[in-house]
C-alpha cells in the first residue's frame, strides 16, 4: 500500500471513530429528549434457561440474556458517556499515530526515533484504552449493586462472582479487553525491535 | 576514542592525494575524508585490506592505540 492510500485509509478509521463520538452525543442527546438519561442499562445473562413453546414443545423461545436496568443514575449515565467519548478520544490517537508510522514506512524511514516513540504511544494509549474500559465496568457494576434492593429468589452478580445456592443467579456480562492488552505488549515489542534496528542500522551507516 | 587514524601521514608518504586513494579503493571521497579524521565507528577488513594494499603499508601504520587521547578529547570539549 502506498503512503497517500495509507493515509486515506486511516483518515477513513478517523472519520469513523468522529462518527462513532457524533452517535454516542446523539444517542445521549435522544435520551435526554425522551427523559430517559438517567436509566442505565447492562447486559446480564441469568443461569436458568426460560423456555416458551412455540406451537409445541418440539419448538421453543428459549430466554437467557437480558439488560439490568437501574433508573435515576444521570451522573453514572454522564459519568459512562464521557468514559465513552474519551475511549473514543484514545482510538483516534492511537490511528493518529499509526497513520505517522505506517506513512514513514512508506517514504522508506523504517527504523527512526519517530516511529519508535509511536509505537510506544500506541502501546501507553492501548494500555490506558484497557484500563478505562475496565474502570468503567467496575464503576457501572459496582452502581447497578449498590441500586439492586435484596430479593429473595434471585442474585444479581457482578462478573467475578460466586454462586449463590437455591436462587436464581444473575450474571452481569464482561469480556476483558485482552486483545487491547495484547496488542500493547506487541505494540512494546515491536518498538524494542525497531529501536535495536534503529542502533544496528547506526552502527552500519558509520562503517566505511 | 583512543584510536587513532594516520591515514593522512601514509597518504603524504606515498604523495597520495585524497579524491586518488578513493577512487583505487573503491568507496566515495565522503567516507574517505571520515575515516581519515577519525569521525567513523568502524573500519572494514576490506576496506583495510584496499588501503593497505594501494598505500603498501601495514594496518598498524593507519591504525594507532594512543592511551589517555579519549580523556584529551573529552577535555577539549
Amino acid at each position: 500500500m502506498t503512503g497517500v492510500w495509507t493515509k486515506r485509509f486511516v483518515n477513513a478509521l478517523l472519520v469513523l471513530v468522529a462518527i462513532a463520538a457524533l452517535a454516542a452525543v446523539l444517542r445521549a442527546g435522544g435520551a435526554i429528549a425522551e427523559g430517559k438519561f438517567h436509566m442505565v442499562s447492562y447486559p446480564a445473562s441469568s443461569e436458568n434457561i426460560r423456555m416458551e413453546p412455540l406451537g409445541g414443545w418440539a419448538t421453543v423461545w428459549q430466554l437467557q440474556e437480558g439488560t439490568v436496568r437501574v433508573d435515576d443514575h444521570t451522573w453514572l449515565r454522564i459519568a459512562r458517556l464521557v468514559g465513552q467519548l474519551v475511549g473514543l478520544g484514545l482510538l483516534a490517537g492511537i490511528f493518529w499515530q499509526l497513520r505517522g508510522t505506517l506513512v514513514r514506512i512508506g517514504k522508506g524511514e523504517v527504523f527512526t526515533e519517530a516511529n519508535i516513540s509511536s509505537l510506544q504511544m500506541i502501546g501507553k494509549l492501548l494500555v490506558a484504552a484497557s484500563v478505562l474500559s475496565i474502570s468503567i465496568v467496575f464503576m457501572t457494576q459496582y452502581a447497578i449493586l449498590e441500586a439492586i434492593p435484596p430479593m429473595e429468589d434471585r442474585v444479581i452478580h457482578s462478573s467475578i462472582s460466586w454462586s449463590v445456592k437455591g436462587v436464581e443467579n444473575i450474571w452481569m456480562e464482561y469480556e476483558p479487553p485482552i486483545i487491547p492488552m495484547l496488542l500493547a505488549m506487541t505494540a512494546f515489542v515491536t518498538a524494542g525491535a525497531f529501536r535495536s534496528g534503529m542502533e544496528y542500522r547506526q552502527d552500519s551507516e558509520s562503517v566505511v | 576514542m583512543a584510536i587513532v587514524t594516520n591515514l593522512d601521514v601514509m597518504m603524504a608518504k606515498r604523495k597520495v592525494s585524497l579524491k586518488e586513494l578513493a577512487d583505487r579503493i573503491g568507496i566515495s571521497n565522503t567516507n574517505l575524508s571520515l575515516l581519515k579524521t577519525g569521525k567513523v565507528q568502524g573500519v572494514r577488513y576490506k576496506t583495510l585490506d584496499a588501503i593497505c594494499r594501494e598505500l603498501d603499508c601495514q594496518p598498524g601504520d593507519i591504525l594507532e592505540y594512543r592511551p589517555g587521547e579519549e580523556e584529551e578529547e573529552a577535555g577539549d570539549d
